[in-house]
């Protein structure tokens, strides 16, 4: 049973990692990032790519990882620009060419075989608790995540930065007047999204071996997450993820061939009753 | 379609004549395999207008529309192998197999906000691909092989047909009151609902009739390529609906069809010269989305009413 726990609150971390940038950018540009999900893949591949091939320190290069879809993120921004103006239904469409051109890119540079990322020789070990030895590297992932919920938590509501992007959600033409540019918090929250989202999938690719078809599922547990979390919460994307974590982990464990539907059940009934989700303040 | 009504009935009635006869005598000269990529770009072309009906008119963009087109493919495929059925019985039997669930995740579905609908449908679409690569009942990630049913010369005309049928009804659809109705929710939905209209209800009847018409193009699927998988249930048959119907165009009513010629030749003619079909695929789709959001049918149509312009 504690194993079970762990694995899920293990997993559940994971999907923050996800969910945070995601959070982050859906809760102020208004935006659903399909690509998020391939994009913190791609944190993982760079990240394995030098801290194996490049023999560089493992932490250096998940910074690395973070930086170059850091760097995508922009990209995007740039091209989603042209989009602004039109019915949602484009600015998705763009994402998922986005992650069409990633996966491509993905499977042929690192081809299809399940990649880690090295795990330092501190983490490797496990700890024993009771009568379980639990791995050293899921306290690791929670640690990231508690650090980046803290982080986030602190950007939002106490730096200068975070209050002007919450004025640019609100309003972009009032911000825009209190001569906050609009544009380039737009960029930057873009940036800070893909970033996150990379510096997650560092960590996890120590913990997850990723493959590019990935994509799809943890896509859909990380929307899920905020689905029940609530859009544009980061405490709620945080109790959303542990809730997913912990139900997939006992789905998997008592029913391994149906797992992924457990927390799409919750996903669906959170949808049909509470849609706000369950910290949620506005609804999208 | 405005374009289409201007001109006069007597040269109308010329063009169905020509494209009807081109169509009926295609398999006389041209070969087995053309015919093969005709069938199959005539069954995407219903499933895109069916997409359409989502996409187009009523702006919701689903990412799990394939899953309908594979339940009535495997039903029918089940039908004919476990039940023993003729196909004639097994693939109505399988369209209306289809129409249940559809009806069942209708009821959530229409009710979702655009990006709540994306994410729901692309939820439907992961776990119905999970579910038929591991569960038996589906032939698990081997799929199942279909039955021969019919020459392919044969299920050439019968999809042809059947494609008339498809695209004359949904035609119907679009312009009909019930088509206005969708059009005016997808341009206001709160200005719709306060003239008295039950959003929910008309969305829902959409839903179905895209549903159903994405059914009958899985049961014509089936027996074309012989092989129902998990492939096409999932996320990649969701994405290739999408991909057409923006090339075509959206909101046109008969882009999707030109979008499927397009998608099927250029996806046969990219996979037999370069792996990268993924890539290829994201960048067309990213140029069309950033540049050409009305797809080759809304552009041709812009360029023929200034040449009109011209004339005048």
């Amino acid at each position: 049973m504690l194993a079970l726990f762990y694995n899920g609150i293990v997993f559940g971390s994971l999907l923050f990692l996800i969910a945070s940038g995601l959070t982050l950018v859906l809760g102020v540009l208004r935006i659903i990032n399909i690509a998020h999900a391939s994009m913190f893949l791609l944190g993982a591949y760079v990240a394995w790519f030098t801290a194996t091939s490049l023999q560089v320190n493992v932490f250096l290069s998940i910074v690395i990882g973070a930086l170059v879809v850091g760097f995508v993120g922009i990209l995007m921004e740039r091209g989603l620009r042209i989009l602004y103006g039109r019915p949602p239904v484009y600015q998705i469409l763009f994402t998922y060419a986005i992650v069409l051109i990633l996966y491509d890119l993905q499977l042929s540079l690192f081809g299809p075989i399940a990649k880690t990322v090295p795990v330092p020789e501190i983490f490797s070990g496990a700890i024993r608790i009771l009568d379980w030895n639990l791995p050293t590297i899921g306290f690791l992932i929670m640690a990231v995540s508690i650090a980046i919920l803290i982080f986030s938590h602190y950007f939002i509501n106490r730096t200068r930065i975070g209050i002007n992007t919450q004025a640019v959600s609100f309003n972009p033409q009032v911000a825009a007047i209190l001569s906050i540019n609009p544009k380039r918090m737009f960029m930057f929250v873009f940036f800070l999204g893909a970033f996150v989202g990379g510096l997650g999938g560092g960590f996890a690719g120590m913990y997850l071996p990723v493959t590019p078809p990935l994509w799809g599922l943890l896509n859909v547990l990380a929307f899920a997450v905020l689905v029940v979390g609530g859009v544009g919460s980061i405490e709620g994307a945080y109790i959303g993820s542990i809730i997913m974590g912990v139900l997939y982990s006992f789905g998997v464990y008592y029913f391994a061939s149906i797992s992924i539907v457990f927390p799409f059940i919750v996903m669906i009934f959170v949808l049909a009753f509470r849609p706000k989700g369950l910290f949620g303040r506005e609804t999208l | 379609m405005k374009l289409f009504e201007k001109i006069p009935s007597s040269r109308k009635a010329i063009a169905v004549f020509i494209i009807a006869i081109l169509l009926l005598s295609f398999p006389l000269y041209i070969g087995r395999f053309y015919i093969f990529l005709i069938t199959l770009a005539l069954i995407m072309g219903i499933f895109g207008l069916s997409f359409n009906l989502l996409l187009g008119y009523m702006g919701k963009l689903s990412f799990g529309h394939a899953a309908f087109l594979g339940l009535a493919a495997f039903f029918s495929t089940i039908g004919m192998t476990a039940g023993n059925l003729p196909y004639c019985l097994a693939a109505p039997a399988a369209i209306a197999i289809t129409a249940a669930v559809a009806a069942v995740i209708g009821v959530i579905a229409v009710r979702l906000k655009d990006i709540y609908f994306s994410l729901f449908t692309l939820g439907i679409a992961v776990v119905f691909e999970f579910l038929a690569s591991s569960l038996r009942f589906f032939g698990g990630s081997d799929g199942i092989s279909v039955p021969h049913v019919t020459s392919s010369t044969n299920w050439y005309y019968v999809t042809l047909v059947t494609t008339f049928v498809c695209a004359y009804v949904i035609y119907r659809i679009v312009r009909s009151p019930f088509g206005e109705v969708i059009r005016a929710i997808r341009d206001n939905v709160e200005r719709t609902r306060h003239i008295g209209i039950n959003v929910a209800k008309f969305q829902w009847i959409n839903w179905m009739f895209a549903c159903i018409f994405a059914g009958v193009a899985g049961v014509l699927m089936a027996p074309l390529i012989g092989h129902v998988g998990p492939g096409l249930i999932g996320v990649e048959k969701s994405t290739e609906v999408i991909a057409l119907t923006l090339l075509g165009g959206i909101g046109t009513y008969i882009g999707p069809i030109g979008g499927a010629l397009l998608f099927v030749f250029i996806k046969e003619w990219f996979s037999s010269i370069s792996l990268h079909w993924m890539m290829i695929l994201g960048i067309t789709l990213l140029a069309v989305v950033l540049f050409f959001p009305h797809g080759i049918v809304g552009y041709g149509e812009k360029i023929i009413k200034r040449i009109i312009k011209h004339q005048k």
